[in-house]
């Protein structure tokens, strides 16, 4: 009895012991891959999260989510706890980069790829997939320029501490300068509390200024607010507003009757998937030419906006009003 | 004419006692002329009287009920949490059950505030039975209910489309002109002074935050009023927040509350040093929110830089909190 009891506990173990081994071996052989995000909760930085996690899963790689809610430092410190934890890969979400340069150097010294989508250029990094914002603020900034015919009062919204903001800003002084006949008031939003602020603000300035012609927003989210203000004091038809993003509430807005002219639209479900596949090469050695990648936005007006529940089409569109005639 | 009156004509004016009282009431005023002289076209407007009103509403909603609890001594940290919670609850539930009836609206609105409530009345229990930290305790609830809030939705937002119009209305429409926002406003603030200065609960809840253990050992119960006074603050941080939410016509799950914490607390400091200095009453916390409010608009409507409202309003709480102290110390 005593024999046949030895005799199971030693199968027991032997099998617990193999079923270990198997699991480790198996975690070896599967690639994980950590993304960080410091604000997962923005629609477009959800999107192209969820893109990438989709594509890395569809891989079979191991992949582990972190939204950092804001917080640049959590997210730094969960971005190393994956380099610690032996984690084949960084992929980093819309976090600045100029703000993660610890991790970057981190991943380096682990030699590990660090892929990001949206983030800025910084030494170190294996790639940053977004699109040329630089161009996209003044895409943005010249169809407004076009609308008013070069007069005018200009209100501009933006949080420059992010560096894709910063260079789409960087787009609309570009073209500003070239226009003396436009007045510019700035407005560097407090963030958090972008969307609350944006609305007050535009109020305010409604009320101060009764020559506002248009608004330039850095991105959806304030663009949205501020067309609310603007159609909550009935001015819709003499204020409108351009931005850039291309979220389903801008998409949504623009649709409508309402001040929301335009945005410029990103790819940010393929700049997740991108941020994956360029991962996949560099963990085969395969790295890429160039540290900037960039994807081709679209240009959305009430004219081009797809149906309700549609996705942009972003293999046909247009990117200049000039070819939408 | 009697001694006593003779003492009293002889009493020669006490300037830190006035400022003590009235430092507050005398910046805000100092404020909207040197804004009125500034954008006299504008800033003194009833329009932009509105839109002031308008703007602190949420704001004054929160701090309101923030201003309760803190009449019985506890701290709530959690009311960011709680308004995002309002928000986004009460938009997902009407987007699930998309209907756009007045009753459905009123009726998922007050299951949020009960919800509310008793995860108010949760902290109350907590820190009252178990004797922990009203601090640690709210912050650690925020944690719960943020994370609750962030695993319901998948950190998505309840878009405008979602959302009906009947809720939007309420924190976009008006009645006889004046926001409803400004209207909801001034009914808590009306029920809640009523309740604090004119029942016999709300000056027990004083007598518990004068002295809790005198107050105690005359009958009072401090648990029934830390309940009392926690749940009444998460109810308030729910309705600003579903203010917000019909404001904006989203239902966010993220970024809500946060903004109005602190400003919550500044309000309602600076209203304890107004008119009773040392103490936290109705009147106090709505004169700190439209401070805010005033200086936030008054300078953007001169058009002056974001960084600088960040000063100011932290400049006037400084000033504040010296004029409050001074008092103290005159008193002593």
């Amino acid at each position: 009895m005593k024999t046949t009891n030895l005799i199971g506990r030693i199968s027991l173990v032997a099998l617990m012991g193999g079923s270990i081994l198997a699991s480790a071996a198996q975690a070896q052989d599967t690639i994980q891959v950590g993304i960080v995000s410091v604000n997962y909760n923005s629609p477009s930085v959800q999107v192209q999260t969820d893109a990438a996690i989709a594509a890395a899963e569809a891989l079979g790689w191991e992949v582990e989510l972190f939204d950092g809610q804001g917080d640049q430092v959590a997210t730094n410190n969960a971005a190393i706890a994956f380099i610690d934890r032996g984690f084949d890969a960084i992929i980093n979400t819309a976090s600045a980069n100029p703000q993660m340069t610890a991790v970057i150097a981190y991943a380096k010294e682990a030699g590990i790829p660090f892929v990001s989508t949206f983030s800025g250029l910084v030494p170190g990094i294996t790639a940053d997939i977004g699109s040329n914002n630089t161009a996209d603020g003044v895409i943005a900034a010249t169809e407004l320029v076009g609308r008013i015919g070069g007069v005018g009062h200009v209100i501009k919204m933006n949080w420059t501490v992010l560096p894709a903001l910063a260079e789409r800003d960087a787009g609309f002084h570009a073209v500003m300068s070239q226009f003396p006949g436009i007045t510019i008031t700035e407005i560097e939003l407090k963030v958090p509390g972008q969307v609350d602020d944006a609305y007050n603000q535009m109020t305010n300035l409604m009320l101060a200024n009764d020559d506002i012609v248009a608004v330039w927003a850095g991105w959806d989210e304030p663009g949205t607010a501020a067309a609310r203000a603007i159609e909550q004091a009935g001015m819709s038809d003499k204020i409108f507003v351009v931005s850039m993003d291309g979220t389903q509430e801008a998409l949504s807005l623009i649709r409508g009757e309402g001040p929301y002219e335009l945005t410029v639209a990103y790819d940010v479900e393929r700049m997740g998937v991108t941020a994956v596949e360029v991962t996949a090469a560099a963990l085969k050695g395969n790295m890429p030419g160039t540290q900037l990648l960039t994807l081709r936005p679209c240009l959305i007006t009430e004219d081009t906006a797809p149906p309700e529940g549609q996705p942009i089409d972003f293999e046909n569109c247009e990117l200049f009003s000039g070819e939408m005639q | 004419m009697t001694s006593s009156d003779s003492a009293k004509a002889a009493t020669p004016f006490n300037l830190m006692g006035f400022l003590a009282r009235y430092g507050t009431i005398l910046s805000l005023v100092i404020l909207i002329i040197v804004f009125s002289i500034g954008r006299p076209e504008v800033f003194p407007t009833l329009r932009n009287m509105f839109n002031v009103l308008n703007q602190v509403s949420i704001l004054g909603i929160i701090a309101i009920g923030l201003t309760v609890c803190m009449v019985v001594g506890l701290f709530d940290l959690s009311i960011g949490a709680m308004a995002t919670f309002g928000g986004y609850f009460a938009a997902r539930f009407l987007a699930e059950i998309g209907s756009d009836s007045v009753l459905v609206v009123a009726g998922v609105m007050i299951l949020v505030l009960v919800l509310a409530m008793l995860i108010g009345m949760l902290n109350g229990a907590l820190i009252a039975r178990l004797g922990i930290s009203p601090i640690v305790e709210t912050l650690a609830m925020s944690f719960i209910v943020t994370g609750l809030i962030l695993g319901v939705s998948g950190s998505r937002t309840v878009n405008p489309s979602e959302i009906t119009m009947t809720f939007q209305w309420i924190g976009q429409g008006r009645v006889m002109g004046i926001p409803n926002a400004v209207l909801i406003l001034a009914a808590t603030a009306f029920v809640l002074w009523l309740f604090l200065e004119h029942t016999q609960s709300g000056r027990n809840m004083y007598a518990l935050g004068g002295n809790k253990e005198a107050a105690r050992l005359s009958g009072i119960s401090f648990t029934k009023y830390a309940l009392m006074g926690m749940a009444i603050a998460a109810a308030c941080a729910a309705l600003g927040g579903m203010v917000a939410g019909a404001n904006l016509g989203s239902g966010r799950p993220q970024g809500v509350g946060e903004t109005y914490l602190l400003n919550a607390f500044v309000a309602v400091f600076i209203g304890a040093s107004t008119l009773k200095p040392g103490k936290f009453h109705v009147l106090g916390t709505c004169i700190g929110v439209l401070l805010i409010g005033v200086i936030n608009n008054g300078l953007s409507t001169l058009g002056v830089p974001t960084f600088w409202q960040y000063i100011v309003q932290g400049t006037i709480l400084i000033l504040a909190l010296i004029s409050a102290s001074a008092n103290s110390v005159r008193r002593a």
